[in-house]
């Protein structure tokens, strides 16, 4: 399926802010708004470096460049300028240097770059053909491991003519990517004062996540070394010695997946995550944190009774705890687990906010990322159970809107199933019926949550009660939830997205008369399986979705999936007819329906869209179809983000609004 | 369905050359093999004008240049020169000028050029914004009419990010021209000497083929003026006075398509070409020479009785009498019609091709020819009789050993007659050969006695190669071509595999050893023949499709779905029906090779992939090969180089062993 909420920015910042020129958020503003991302503490727990993006219009597009951030929030420092982005910082590990990638000065794509703490601007270290995809130090300070996918080409100056593109993987497309040859990803060393690079891993397989043991003599890493990996998602963990020659020690036997190894500060534990299915491929499912010895013995959940999604892991700097995030019904909260007591006790969990990043900073205090309904993604500390924001790039374009009121709400859907929901309102107060659009996230094994919401903020300004609901299939609620649907898409999260919109028009928020639908993604497919099963929607966007699920066997990315879940189609014909039924019966289908694309997105591919359009064409229902040149599964280009805001503005008050063209009196 | 025989050259050469040191046809050559075309002969009748190709092997692409040919064939001049490419040679009437097409020294697309007759270079004669398809000069020599598509971006540079595409009609897809959008195609007049620019016609329709009447005042062309013309095929033959602000006259009201409009020489009648149905979109369909008034009373079909397709009509200057081409089992010859007693005869027929006819009120006639062992040449029509004008290819044909082509007859399961061409290294089989059946196109085209350049190649790689007329071709009558309607796949296949049948009976085809391919219908029918029967050891499978449902709107066929196969939420079974190579994958044995151009929107690459897929997951061997940048036809030299070299090793790789 497919896939991922596309959140573009994400912070918080309290609204408490003066009402007296700001005006509703616009599509437009989206320009303004910068995104935080990738902190990283210095060792001295001094400064935390960042990346930050932001809008150039010029060029139409996010430029990224770093940032740095005292802990005890006096002073703000931008390190890197100009055209060319700077992303993904490290300090090295004796603090003498900030590193980062930048394709500044190279011919083959990104390089590492030094900036001395001393002082002076960045200097080029590395001058690597192939894509660097990460890098980390080695706890000396001397030497990366780095992993770098083969080069187009061999390396060499690409042909004149492009040449023809040979496929025999079973595995063959990707979104972003594009088809899918025998370029692989592979673990190199650098040695930072000969720069010489090392191999240490090859073959058939891709290797990634490299991780310095604490003494520097061994990396951890994860790779898939089964005889096909593109038939199954079975990633393990493995480690290697730091030195050319060396053969990978297999630590992880579990056939699901195993990915995201760090070290415990003495070196002899890895914490890492295990996906809670062992089937070959499985959507549906959530990561577990696992701890082993080094040697991988003894490995153990810490967190399976929990019954939710863990993410972030990180150790404390003690070594006594392990902190993770915890993705739990619309938020995200903090939570440590204790090596002594074999417990995990809470850190921070907000009643609507979200956390990301976190990073141990010393004893009870740790650093990240936090989004709130009212701000995207800024810098915070958490100190002793209390919460001190570091940044503040949000604040001025923020001081300048007014933002939709944000809250939960519950619904029962007609089998009884308790639904969660979050719905946004131009006002905190309703006093009366609006115009409705419930805005469906994509995953399906995602949740919406209490985080800054550039969409449904957008929506709700141009005066529109819009709900997000976290449909069966959503994560967060434990994985009986989530697995509901396996094999039965359209059917439970169709009953529970109508059971919030019921919900809503029994309060009194939803005009029952002007209903709206739409999403991005499985948010498009879900907007197609609705509109087929209830009419009662007066307009409908469906982004990047689909409907003949027949048509994308093969020719997207998740064949894996669906050979897994749904059986191949010349044995479960019946299946793929059955899951494909808005275009079945597309005849049912009676809201006019806008339908959207990136043109290069080979995650729900534009033929998702098309088949839908040509359906309701034909029929004369009311359709139109946007398609965006050049772009992946999520829209990047920022004039097209503005531009998407816009036509769904555009679209719903058309055929949402009372009389008036425009928004219907709000 | 899809469309388009892929013929990548044409002509006739008259295969007297010495044996020596020629070596067996290999896909490199098809970088020497020029192409020519679009013959245009001179008033006073001397000289010929026409283009020919070449490929630039360091560009990786071919381009146009103009040359003249004497008529005595004495004299032969290449025109234009140089990386830009000169197309489209048209004389002024009054003979001062040959006029080309090129994109020199234009910021926006092609303009038209003048050379002087009496000396000198090309000089640019318009600056158009737009995409100028078509032009053709007032017989007063003073004007030209041209067709014009709106310009990209209202004519204004390209923004630095593409604007959204916006997609809101019913046929949103077109190969080569891409999403479909507003821009329509006008006429437009311009004045040669002081380049003054009118606009004949405007609107939300398009506007094709204009033809001058004799005294210079009326234009005919060709519109479709429906409600929709999105969804129907109903062109009609229009004509408009040649100045600003005329209105126009309908002349035509069949609701088929009318198309080709070429006046009397007397100005009296107008000629054109119509279809044989009158549905609103009927793919198995042939055209009909006929004629009207200039009112467009007195309409008449000529060439019903003929039951074959019939086109490029041509007038006599006596303006009683029409040359035209006839297409018929796996020939195209010349016959004529006299408008008064509508006999019909037959003037040069044979084992080759005729594609092109011209001639003018000189009297003299041009045709351009192949045949099996020569790509196209222009020759002269003297009195039924052909006298050969150029010479473009023997150069390269004299160091080459051509393959041995002849027709044969099978009988299919169901007691159809069947027509093929089987090639073989050698005149006189004497064993035994690996066979390669490679299926046209269309389905709606034949394969005929012309060069082809895939099939020769195949052949000289030690191959039997057959082609075959399959029913849904055309040449043998309307019921022929119309009896796979609705059927895909079915009738089709039989005729195939009653081919291979009989080229095993005659010894030529290893039973053992067979393989089957094709591009376009070729490749969606070679995905039809290998879910049907596992005798073929290796299959590529060119642009083709098999889960049909999967292109009911990622496609630019949209219009014929609905007419022929029904919409697929009330049809989903027959849908399912004609999709069942894919539904029934796992009864595919043979290994295939797929291929497709990643800009197709004929047939997408979808339909490639979906069954590349099938086969990937079962374990058959498979390969998928993926063109940048390429529509439905592979068009860059070194990509029609790489798929022959891909067939040669994939076949030898399953057959050769």
């Amino acid at each position: 399926m497919k896939y991922f909420l596309l959140i573009l920015g994400g912070v918080i910042s309290l609204p408490l802010m003066a009402q007296t020129t700001k005006k509703p958020l616009k599509p437009a503003d989206l320009y303004k708004q910068p995104t935080l991302m990738a902190p990283q503490l210095s060792p001295d727990g001094k400064w935390v470096v960042y990346e930050l993006s932001e809008v150039d219009t010029a060029k139409d597009k996010r430029v990224s460049h770093l940032w740095m951030q005292s802990f005890d929030g006096k002073q703000s420092i931008q390190l890197t300028y100009g055209d060319e982005p700077a992303s993904t910082p490290k300090w090295t590990p004796d603090g003498k240097f900030i590193s980062y990638l930048s394709e500044k000065d190279s011919k083959s794509g990104g390089q590492v770059w030094m900036m001395d703490r001393r002082g002076g601007e960045g200097h080029k270290l590395t001058d690597i053909k192939g894509e660097l995809e990460e890098y980390e130090w080695s706890p000396d300070s001397k030497r990366l491991a780095l992993i770098i996918k083969d080069p187009e080409n061999k390396g060499k100056e690409a042909p004149k003519t492009t040449p023809p593109i040979k496929i025999d993987r079973y595995h063959f497309k990707q979104d972003i990517e594009g088809y899918l040859q025998h370029l692989h990803s592979h673990l190199y060393l650098y040695d930072v004062a000969s720069k010489k690079l090392d191999t240490l891993t090859n073959g058939g397989m891709d290797d990634s996540s490299p991780q310095w043991s604490p003494d520097g003599k061994t990396i951890a890493y994860v790779s898939n070394h089964t005889a096909d990996p593109d038939r199954n998602e079975n990633t393990d963990i493995f480690t290697i010695e730091a030195k050319p020659g060396a053969e990978p020690k297999q630590l992880t036997i579990f056939t699901g997946h195993d990915i995201n190894p760090i070290w415990s500060p003495d070196g002899k534990k890895i914490a890492y995550l295990r996906s809670t299915s062992d089937a070959d491929y499985f959507i549906y499912q959530h990561d577990v944190l696992f701890l082993m010895d080094a040697d991988g013995k003894n490995n153990r959940p810490l967190t399976d009774q929990l019954d939710r999604p863990v993410s972030n892991i990180a150790w404390s700097k003690d070594g006594k705890d392990l902190e993770y995030v915890v993705s739990s019904d619309r938020i995200r909260y903090i939570n440590r687990y204790n090596l002594l007591t074999r417990k995990s006790v809470l850190v921070y969990k907000g009643n609507e906010c979200s956390f990301s990043d976190m990073i141990g900073h010393s004893l009870g205090v740790w650093v990240g990322k936090m989004s709130t309904p009212y701000m995207p993604h800024e810098l915070v500390a958490i100190e002793n159970g209390k919460v001190r924001r570091l940044t503040f790039h949000q604040d001025k374009w923020l001081s300048e809107v007014k933002l939709a009121y944000v809250k939960g709400f519950q619904s029962f859907s007609s089998d009884g199933t308790l639904v969660s929901g979050i719905l946004y309102t131009p006002d905190s107060v309703v006093t009366k019926k609006m115009p409705f659009i419930l805005y469906i996230h994509g995953g399906p094994t995602d949740q919406d949550e209490f985080e800054f919401d550039d969409i449904r903020q957008t929506l709700a300004c141009a005066g529109y009660a819009v709900a997000a609901v976290n449909y069966r299939g959503s994560t967060g609620r434990g994985i009986e939830y989530t697995k509901a649907i396996y094999a039965d898409w359209g059917n439970k999260e169709v009953k529970d997205l109508l059971g919030a919109v019921d919900e809503l028009v029994k309060l009194g928020i939803a005009d029952k008369d002007r209903l709206g639908i739409g999403g991005w993604s499985y948010g498009g497919i879900l907007t197609d399986y609705t509109i087929a099963t209830d009419p009662r929607f007066k307009a409908a966007s469906s982004g990047a979705g689909s409907a003949l699920q027949l048509a994308i066997y093969g020719s997207d990315q998740w064949v894996m999936q669906y050979d897994n879940e749904l059986g191949a189609p010349w044995k479960n014909a019946d299946k793929y007819i059955k899951l494909s039924y808005p275009f079945f019966h597309a005849d049912k289908i009676k809201t006019p329906t806008q339908f959207m694309s990136g043109l290069k997105d080979f995650n729900v591919p534009t033929g998702g869209g098309e088949q839908m359009y040509e359906a309701l064409r034909s029929q004369g229902v009311p359709t139109q179809m946007v398609l965006y040149p050049g772009q992946y599964h999520g829209i990047t280009i920022p004039s097209y983000q503005v531009d998407r805001l816009q036509r769904y503005i555009e679209w719903f008050d058309k055929y949402l609004s009372l009389q008036s063209p425009k928004g219907g009196g709000f | 369905m899809k469309r388009a025989l892929l013929i990548i050259l044409t002509l006739s050469a008259v295969c007297t050359v010495s044996a020596q040191q020629k070596k067996p046809l290999k896909p490199a050559d098809v970088y020497r093999i020029p192409t020519v075309s679009d013959p245009q002969l001179s008033p006073d009748g001397k000289w010929v004008a026409y283009s020919v190709s070449e490929v630039d092997t360091a560009k990786d692409r071919r381009v146009s240049h103009l040359w003249m040919q004497s008529y005595d064939g004495k004299e032969s001049i290449e025109l234009t020169h140089g990386d830009e490419a000169a197309s489209s040679p048209r004389w002024s009437p009054d003979g001062k000028y040959l006029s080309f097409l090129s994109s020199r020294d234009s910021k926006t697309g092609s303009q038209v050029w003048l050379i002087d007759r009496r000396g000198g270079e090309g000089v640019k004669l318009t600056n158009i914004k737009g995409d100028l398809d078509d032009y053709a000069w007032s017989p007063d020599g003073k004007r030209l009419v041209m067709v014009i598509g709106d310009p990209e971006n209202k004519g204004k540079e390209e923004p630095k990010t593409p604007k959204p595409i916006v997609v809101d009609r019913y046929h949103f897809k077109q190969d080569i021209v891409g999403y479909l959008q507003h821009l329509h195609s006008h006429l437009y007049l311009i004045d040669v000497a002081t380049k003054k620019l009118d606009t004949l016609t405007r609107g939300d329709k398009d506007e094709s083929s204009p033809v001058w009447s004799p005294d210079s005042k009326t234009i005919a062309f060709v519109s479709n003026r429906s409600a929709d013309p999105d969804k129907n095929q109903n062109t009609d033959i229009f004509t408009i006075d040649a100045r600003p602000g005329a209105s126009m006259l309908q002349l035509t009201t069949w609701k088929g398509r009318d198309g080709n409009p070429q006046w009397s020489p007397d100005g009296r009648y107008i000629s054109y070409l119509r279809s044989t149905s009158d549905a609103d979109y009927m793919m198995y369909d042939q055209n009909v020479v006929c004629i009207m008034d200039v009112v467009g009373q007195n309409n008449k079909p000529l060439t019903l009785q003929l039951d074959r397709p019939a086109g490029a009509q041509t007038w006599a200057k006596d303006s009683k009498n029409i040359v035209f081409i006839v297409t018929d089992d796996r020939t195209r010859y010349l016959a004529n019609i006299n408008i008064n007693s509508g006999k019909i005869t037959t003037i040069n027929k044979g084992d080759y091709v005729f594609n092109d006819i011209a001639t003018n009120l000189s009297g003299n006639w041009i045709v351009q020819k192949t045949d099996p062992y020569t790509p196209a040449e222009l020759f002269a029509l003297e009195d039924k009789k052909l006298r050969r004008l150029t010479f473009h290819h023997d150069e390269w044909l004299n160091t080459v050993e051509l393959a041995y082509a002849k027709g044969f007859e099978s009988t299919s399961a169901d007691g159809t007659k069947v027509s093929g061409i089987v090639l073989t290294p050698d005149s006189v089989p004497n064993k035994k050969y690996p066979l390669i059946l490679f299926i046209h196109g269309g389905p709606v085209g034949q394969d005929e006695f012309s060069f082809d350049a895939t099939r020769q190649t195949l052949a000289a790689a030690g191959y039997a190669v057959a082609a075959v007329n399959y029913r849904g071709s055309n040449g043998r009558g309307i019921d022929y071509c119309k009896a796979i309607y609705a059927d895909w796949g079915n009738k089709e296949v039989k005729d195939l595999l009653g081919a291979v049948d009989e080229l095993e009976k005659l010894g030529i085809a290893n039973p053992d050893k067979l393989g089957i391919g094709g591009w376009s219908y070729g490749g969606i029918l070679t995905d039809y023949t290998i879910a049907s029967d596992t005798r073929f050891k290796a299959a590529a499978s060119g642009a083709g499709s098999a889960l049909q449902l999967s292109v009911y709107g990622s496609d630019q066929y949209v219009l014929q779905y609905e007419n022929e196969i029904g919409v697929p939420w009330k049809n989903a079974d027959k849908w399912i029906q004609i999709s069942y190579p894919f539904f029934h994958a796992d009864k595919i044995k043979t290994p295939v090779l797929f291929m497709s151009g990643l800009k197709d929107f004929n047939v997408p690459t979808i339909g490639s992939e979906q069954m590349y897929e099938a086969l990937r997951t079962q374990g058959i061997p498979t390969e998928l090969i993926l063109y940048p940048n390429q529509f439905h036809g592979l068009t860059k030299p070194s990509y029609q180089v790489d798929r022959l070299q891909r067939y040669v090793e994939w076949y030898d790789k399953y057959l050769k062993k």
